[in-house]
């Protein structure tokens, strides 16, 4: 998470932004922004930075009234910290030009990614799993994981076998239906793709084997609806009206 | 000087199995499988899987793939035979056989309950 931090002589505000450039503005005391040392230097957005050096660090040069927190580092390596408990600030500089930022921000293209898509493996006996288990399961099935997460197999009992990476548990269906959990893993430091290899062979080769070793748990959906309070499902407007009228 | 192999069988403690890699038998890394030469995929926690590579049409890496395949065999590791089309079948194998194309080792007896 990274903070850019807009000041002003009687306040300022802050804006943290994630690697997608996800905004979110965050409002705190002013007078902590203004007396920290580490908010010193000048910066408008992360989309478009410009940094000239100077001695005391990187200035825009734009925008010599804006600045951004405390690096050794300039140019395109300058480090952005967290802006965690410190966080001060803040009023945003003007109504038309926020607005102008947010309008230039929605500009830019926007990267979706499903939030179930397989990660890019970093460690070398994950790439190494990925690919047997490429061989195991086929292109088609490959590709399925790779953006959904996880591979189905179907047992010899007619039930189907959900199975997630790691330390995941692996869902039971029937019918259309989620059955049971089960907890099996395979101890050690091993990839996570390689407890997948392991739950897929297993359920193939001897499905009553892989249950007898399992943990077995019931549904967490179901447990989950139990407890949900009917008054939940009312929309907030007409709560807030029900409030107003108590 | 055969290589030797390392890998983890049993759950607890720090053991672990050392598998002799035969001479005649080639490990190798992430390069696909030669034209017909089989391959072992020993399930290993440092490297994912450890490939060893033999040439179903030289008699001597036959057998000493079959060496390899019960050192394997008797340390707890059981094989799963890769099918043709990709598809792991649904058979244990119980012996070698020298017309598989891959056969993957899983240390069954680090598998448990979560």
């Amino acid at each position: 998470m990274a903070s850019i931090c807009y000041n002003y002589p009687s306040n300022s505000y802050a804006v943290s932004t994630n690697s997608l450039c996800e905004l979110i503005i965050q409002y705190a005391d002013v007078t902590s922004a203004t007396s920290n040392s580490s908010y010193r230097k000048y910066v408008p957005s992360l989309a478009s930075i410009i940094y000239k050096k100077s001695d005391w660090g990187c200035e825009h040069e734009k925008y010599p009234n804006l600045w951004y927190e405390d690096s050794d580092t300039c140019g395109t390596d300058c480090h952005w910290r967290t802006w965690g408990s410190s966080a001060a600030p803040v009023v945003a500089p003007s109504a038309s030009d926020r607005l102008r930022e947010m309008i230039r921000l929605r500009q830019t293209p926007v990267i979706v990614v499903r939030r179930n898509a397989v990660k890019q493996a970093e460690r070398e006996n994950e790439l190494r799993a990925r690919s047997t288990l490429r061989r195991v399961i086929g292109e088609d099935q490959y590709r399925r994981f790779m953006k959904n997460g996880f591979i189905v197999v179907r047992g010899q009992s007619g039930k189907t076998y959900q199975i997630f990476p790691g330390y995941n548990k692996t869902v039971v269906w029937e019918n259309g239906k989620k059955i049971e959990e089960l907890c099996v893993v395979l101890s050690g430091d091993f990839p996570p793709t390689d407890s997948m290899i392991m739950r897929y062979l297993m359920i193939l080769n001897d499905e009553n084997d892989f249950r007898q070793r399992a943990n077995v748990f019931r549904p967490y959906t179901s447990s989950v609806a139990a407890r949900i309070d009917p008054n939940r499902s009312v929309p907030l407007p007409e709560l807030f009206r029900k409030m107003k009228a108590a | 000087m055969s290589a030797v192999l390392e890998a983890k069988v049993i759950e607890f403690g720090s053991l672990k199995a050392k598998i002799e890699i035969p001479d005649d038998l080639r490990v190798v890394g992430d390069e696909p499988v030669p034209e017909g030469c089989g391959m072992f995929r020993i399930m290993t926690a440092k490297d994912g899987d450890k490939r060893v590579v033999w040439n179903s049409t030289s008699l001597t890496e036959i057998s000493a793939a079959r060496r390899m395949f019960m050192d394997c065999v008797r340390e707890g590791l059981v094989p799963y035979r890769v099918g043709t089309d990709g598809k792991a079948t649904t058979k244990i194998m119980d012996e070698f056989d020298p017309a598989a194309e891959e056969v993957i080792f899983l240390p069954v007896r680090l598998v448990r309950g979560g």
